[in-house]
C-alpha cells in the first residue's frame, strides 16, 4: 500500500481511537475497534463471496431476503460459506446494514441488541465444522453491555453507533488481492497500543523491524516453507512476517497464553487472508501445557517474554524438552527454558531465531550449564546477534538475537554479529533503519568477519571463553590508540621549550614596562 | 579616566567613544538581499568547497577545522557583503545575543551565516584592542538582548554601544601583550597534549616490554611471569549490595563511581550519607588499606584511584576494590590505566539495564608482571611524568587568570 495512503487509513483509525478514549484504557479500546475491524472484514468477504456465487443466477447477495427461494439460497450459501471461508453471515447481519441502520435518518437507533446477535451468530454458525475451533469465543473481548461504554443503554448505543460509522468510511479494499490495508490498520492498532501494555510481565510487542529480521533469518535460502511456529505468538504479527518472507507457507503454528491475545491472533491470520485450516493457535502456557508437543517445524520465531518467571518444577526433569541438558532455567528467568523448548519443536533441517536479553549470553550458574550444553554438545548454535538498545516500546533493555540450527554448515564457527551502533533515533526510540536490516542479514548469509562488526569464532574458542557468549569478547570494538612515536613527541617538546622561551621574554619585557614582576 | 595599570610612555585621558564611530561597516547575512534571492542563490554545502561560511557553532566551539559547512564561489560572490577577514568582529544577535568572537585567520575566503552581525574596524583602530575592550564588557552587551522568545540585540545596540579608547599606539601595545599572553596559554595547553602523548607513548613501550630498565648493576631484570589478575591480590571485592537509608547530616559517606574522577577519590557535600550502623555493617568484613586500588565496574567502566586512608567513605557496588600481594601497587595503578587493561575491561563488559563487569570475570585477567622494582621503576617514572603534565596544568589555570588579572586593570 502507498505510504500516502497508510498515513490516511492511520489517521482515521487514530479519529476513532480518540472517540472512545477517555472512556476506557487503550488496552480497551483497542480491543473494541480490533473486534469491529475484524466483524467489517468478514462482512465485507461474506458479501463478496456470496455476490460471485450468485452471479450466474443474476441475483446480489442483499436481494436474495424476501426472494421467491429464500430459505434454499441461504441454504446453499451457507453451507458454500462454511466450507469455504470457515463462517456465514446473513445479508442483514452484514457490518454496513448494521451501520446503517444505527444512524438512518441522521439518528442514533437502537442497534446494540441485534449487533450482540450478530457476533454471536457469526461464532455459532461454525459450530460443528471444521473451522468451530478457529472462530470460537473469537468475540469474547468484545463485550456490548460493558459500563465502560457508557452510563445508560441509550449512551453506549450511542457511541457505538459513532465507531461503526467512522470504520464504515473506511475502504479497505478487500477486491484487490494484492493490498493488505486491513492487516496493515490491524498492525498500526496492536502496534500503537502495545506500547503501554505488559510490561510488568516482561511481554513487549515485537517492533516491526525485530520481526523482519527473525523473518529474515529464518527465511535464508527458502522460498517455501512447510511450516512455521511462534510459541508465543502474541498477536501473531511475527508468524505472519515469515510469512512476507517467502513465496507460501504452508500451515501456522502458535501458542499464546493470554486470552485476549490470542483472540487478536486468530482475527489477525483470517484478516491476513490465512485460510482457517491453514492455521493451529492454541491458548495456553506454552511451558507448562505445550500443545504442539509432537510436532516439528521448519521454522520457528520468537520474542518470548523477557526473564519471566516459571515454574522450574522438578517435574519437568522428565520432560523430553528439558531432561537431557541436566539443569532446569532458574524459574526467575524463563529465557532458556524457552530457548529449550524451541529446540525440542525444532526440525531436523529447519531454522530457529529468538530475541533474549542479554543476559543469556553470559549469566552463570543453570544458564551457563544450559549454554555449554547447546554448544558443546548438541553445536547448535549458529549465530549470536546484538541489537541496539532502546528499540523495544516500553523498554530501553538491550537485546540480542540467537540462531540455532540442528544440521550446520559451518559446524566449527559461530557467527558473532555486533548490530548495536547501527540505528537511527527518532525521539525516544532506537529504530533499525532498511539499511540496517540488510547489512544484518547480508552478513549473516555470506559469514563474514568484518572490522568492528562481525566475526567468525572457532567453536573451541568459545570452549577456552567459558561458553561465555557476551559480543565483545568476540567483536572487537574497542577503538585502539595509534602507535606513538616517541621521538617525534620528543622533538617537538624541546621546540615548544624553545619557543616558549621567546614567548617568555616577551612577556617579561611587557611586564617590565609595566612595572609588574613576570609569572615565567 | 584611566586605567590602573599602564605602558609608562603612554599619558593622557582615554576617550569614551561610540563603538559605532570606530567602524567602517557593520552588517549581516540578510544585508545580501531577500530570503527568496538568498534561498535562491545560497546552497549550504558538508562537502569541502570554495568558501567557508562561518557559523556561531565553530566561535563557540572554537573549532574551525572540523563541523565546517561550505558554499561555492557563485554564493559566495553572491554574500559579497558579507565577507569576512581575518580580525574581523563578530557578535551574535540571536539567542546568545552579545556574544562576541575575534574571527581568526583560516587562510580562505569565509562568508558569514546567519544570526551574526560582522564588525569591521576602522584603520585608526586596533581590532584586536577594541575586540578585548568589548569582550571585558560583554555583560553589558549581552544585557542589551530583549524580546519575548528569543532575546536579540539590534544593530542600534551595537553601534551605541560605549568603549574607551585610548590612542592606537597604546591600543597597539595592550593588544600585543595580551597576543604574547594568549599565546603562552597556547603554548602550554599544547605541551599538556604533547606530555600526555609521550606518557601513552611510554606505556605502549614500557607496559609490553619493548622498552626495558635495567638493574642497579646494569644487568637485566629477570624475565616477566604470566599471572592471573586473581592469583596477586589479597583483597578483591566490591562495594555494598545493600540497600541504605540516607542520613542528610550524617558523617559517613555512601560513595558510588561517579566519585572516582581524574584519578583520585572525589567527595561532595552532597553524596549520599549513611548512618554508622549501616557504614559498620559494609566494613564487617573487611576494611580498606591505604595504597588499596579503586576501580569503576558499573556504568562507566575503567576509572581509577589510589586509596589514601580517607575517613568515613564507603563505596556501593559500583567500585571495586583491589590489594595487591607482591605487586607495587602504583604500579598496578599505571598498568590499569593503560589502553591494554582498558581493553581487557570492555572486552569483559556486560550489558543489561547498565554495563558492568562481573568480579569473577576480572580475576580472569591475565598479565605479565615484571620483578619488582622493575614495577617500581616503571611506576615512578609513569608518575613523575604524570606530576610534571599536573603542574603545566596549573601553570594553564595560572596564566589564565594572569590574564584576566591584566584585562581588570588595564581597561577602563
Amino acid at each position: 500500500m502507498a505510504a500516502e495512503q497508510k498515513q490516511k487509513l492511520e489517521q482515521q483509525l487514530w479519529n476513532i481511537a480518540n472517540t472512545l478514549r477517555g472512556k476506557m484504557d487503550a488496552d480497551d479500546f483497542r480491543d473494541y475497534i480490533l473486534g469491529f475491524i475484524f466483524y467489517k472484514y468478514l462482512s465485507t468477504k461474506m458479501d463478496l463471496y456470496a455476490n460471485e456465487v450468485l452471479k450466474p443466477d443474476g441475483l446480489i447477495f442483499q436481494e436474495i431476503e424476501g426472494h421467491a427461494d429464500e430459505a434454499l439460497l441461504k441454504q446453499e450459501l451457507k453451507s458454500l460459506a462454511i466450507d469455504k471461508l470457515g463462517f456465514f453471515l446473513e445479508p442483514s447481519e452484514l457490518f454496513s446494514e448494521l451501520a446503517r441502520r444505527g444512524n438512518a435518518g441522521g439518528k442514533n437507533n437502537f442497534i446494540l441488541g441485534d449487533l450482540a446477535k450478530v457476533l454471536t451468530h457469526i461464532e455459532q454458525s461454525t459450530m460443528g465444522s471444521e473451522s468451530e475451533e478457529d472462530f470460537g469465543n473469537l468475540f469474547s473481548d468484545l463485550d456490548l453491555t460493558s459500563h465502560k461504554l457508557g452510563k445508560s443503554e441509550a449512551d453506549k448505543n450511542e457511541l457505538i453507533v459513532k465507531v461503526l460509522v467512522h470504520l464504515d468510511e473506511i475502504d479497505f479494499d478487500l477486491e484487490n488481492t494484492d493490498s493488505d490495508v486491513l492487516g496493515d490498520a490491524y498492525e498500526y492498532l496492536i502496534g500503537k497500543f502495545a506500547s503501554g501494555a505488559g510490561k510488568k510481565a516482561g511481554e513487549f510487542y515485537t517492533p516491526q523491524q525485530v520481526s523482519s529480521i527473525l523473518a529474515q533469518l529464518v527465511t535464508v535460502g527458502k522460498d517455501k516453507l512447510k511450516s512455521v511456529y511462534d510459541p508465543t505468538c502474541g498477536s501473531g504479527s511475527l508468524l505472519l512476517r515469515v510469512a512476507k518472507e517467502v513465496k507460501t507457507v504452508n500451515a501456522f503454528y502458535g501458542q499464546e497464553m493470554n486470552p485476549t491475545t490470542y483472540n487478536l491472533c486468530r482475527m489477525n491470520m483470517i484478516m491476513h487472508d490465512v485460510h482457517y485450516k491453514r492455521f493451529d493457535i492454541k491458548n495456553e502456557d506454552t511451558l507448562e501445557r505445550p500443545q504442539h508437543y509432537d510436532m516439528r517445524f521448519e521454522a520457528i520465531v520468537a520474542n518470548p517474554p523477557f526473564s519471566a518467571n516459571w515454574s522450574a518444577s522438578p517435574l519437568h526433569m522428565n520432560d523430553e524438552r528439558f531432561s537431557a541438558y541436566g539443569k532446569l532455567a532458574p524459574s526467575s528467568k524463563a529465557d532458556f527454558a524457552f530457548v529449550q523448548h524451541m529446540v525440542h519443536q525444532l526440525e531436523e533441517n529447519g531454522t530457529m531465531a529468538v530475541v533474549l536479553p542479554h543476559g543469556v549470553l553470559f549469566r552463570g550458574g543453570a544458564e551457563g550449564h544450559i549454554r555449554e550444553y547447546l554448544i558443546k554438545e548438541k553445536n547448535y548454535l549458529d549465530a549470536v546477534i546484538g541489537l541496539p538498545a532502546n528499540i523495544f516500546y516500553g523498554t530501553g533493555i538491550p537485546t540480542c538475537i540467537l540462531v540455532l540450527k540442528k544440521k550446520r554448515t559451518d559446524a566449527q564457527n559461530i557467527l558473532f554479529i555486533d548490530a548495536s551502533q547501527y540505528y537511527e533515533k527518532v525521539k525516544t526510540q532506537n529504530v533499525l533503519r532498511t539499511e540496517d536490516i540488510d547489512k544484518i542479514i547480508s552478513i549473516y548469509k555470506n559469514r563474514i568477519t568484518e572490522e568492528k562488526y562481525s566475526y567468525l569464532v572457532k567453536t573451541q574458542f568459545i570452549a577456552s571463553q567459558d561458553y561465555n557468549l557476551n559480543i565483545p569478547r568476540y567483536v572487537d570494538t574497542f577503538e585502539e590508540e595509534d602507535d606513538i612515536d616517541l621521538k617525534t613527541i620528543i622533538t617537538e617538546l624541546r621546540e615548544l621549550d624553545k619557543i616558549g622561551k621567546i614567548t617568555d621574554l616577551t612577556i617579561a619585557e611587557f611586564c617590565s614596562e609595566l612595572g609588574i614582576e613576570t609569572p615565567f | 579616566m584611566v586605567p590602573e595599570l599602564r605602558f609608562k610612555e603612554f599619558e593622557g585621558e582615554w576617550t569614551e567613544k561610540y563603538l559605532g564611530n570606530c567602524i567602517d561597516l557593520l552588517t549581516d547575512y540578510h544585508a545580501n538581499g531577500s530570503y527568496e534571492r538568498l534561498k535562491e542563490n545560497v546552497e549550504l554545502l558538508e562537502e569541502e568547497n570554495y568558501a567557508v561560511i562561518i557559523r556561531t557553532t565553530n566561535f563557540e566551539k572554537k573549532d574551525f577545522q572540523k563541523n565546517l559547512l561550505y558554499i561555492d564561489e557563485n554564493a559566495f560572490n553572491f554574500l559579497k557583503k558579507s565577507k569576512v577577514y581575518p580580525d574581523d568582529i563578530i557578535i551574535n544577535k540571536i539567542a546568545n545575543a552579545g556574544a562576541t568572537y575575534l574571527m581568526p585567520d583560516l587562510n580562505r575566503p569565509v562568508s558569514l551565516a546567519m544570526n551574526l552581525f560582522l564588525l569591521r574596524i576602522k584603520k585608526e583602530h586596533s581590532a584586536r584592542y577594541i575586540y578585548t575592550q568589548i569582550k571585558t564588557k560583554e555583560h553589558l552587551l549581552r544585557a542589551l538582548a530583549s524580546g519575548t522568545g528569543t532575546k536579540t540585540i539590534t544593530k542600534q545596540d551595537v553601534r551605541n554601544f560605549e568603549i574607551n579608547i585610548p590612542t592606537l599606539k597604546e591600543q597597539q601595545k595592550i593588544a600585543s601583550f595580551l597576543s604574547a599572553v594568549d599565546k603562552k596559554i597556547q603554548q602550554l595547553s599544547r605541551r599538556k597534549e604533547l606530555l600526555e602523548q609521550y606518557k601513552k607513548g611510554l606505556m605502549q613501550e614500557l607496559f609490553f616490554g619493548k622498552l626495558r630498565f635495567k638493574d642497579e648493576n646494569g644487568g637485566d631484570y629477570p624475565d616477566w611471569e604470566e599471572k592471573k589478575l586473581g592469583n596477586i591480590v589479597t583483597l578483591l571485592k566490591d562495594g555494598s549490595h545493600g540497600s541504605h537509608k540516607d542520613v542528610p547530616d550524617g558523617k559517613y559517606y555512601l560513595l558510588s563511581a561517579k566519585n572516582i574522577r581524574n584519578g583520585q577519590i572525589n567527595i561532595d557535600d552532597d553524596d549520599r550519607k549513611i548512618s554508622e550502623a549501616d557504614f559498620n555493617a559494609i566494613y564487617k568484613n573487611y576494611s580498606l588499606k591505604e595504597n588499596d586500588i579503586l576501580l569503576t565496574i558499573v556504568g562507566t567502566i575503567g576509572r581509577l584511584a589510589i586509596y589514601k586512608g580517607e575517613k568515613n567513605i564507603s563505596f556501593q557496588r559500583s567500585v571495586a576494590f583491589f590489594r595487591f600481594e607482591n605487586v607495587y601497587s602504583n604500579y598496578m595503578f599505571q598498568l590499569m590505566n593503560g589502553n591494554a587493561f582498558q581493553k581487557e575491561l570492555e572486552n569483559r563488559k556486560v550489558v543489561s539495564a547498565q554495563p558492568g563487569i562481573y568480579l569473577g570475570d576480572l580475576a580472569k585477567i591475565s598479565l605479565n608482571i615484571p620483578h619488582f622494582e622493575e614495577q617500581q621503576k616503571i611506576a615512578n617514572f609513569l608518575s613523575t611524568i604524570d606530576t610534571k603534565i599536573e603542574s603545566v596544568n596549573q601553570q594553564i589555570t595560572q596564566t589564565q587568570t594572569f590574564k584576566k588579572g591584566l584585562l581588570q586593570k588595564m581597561f577602563v
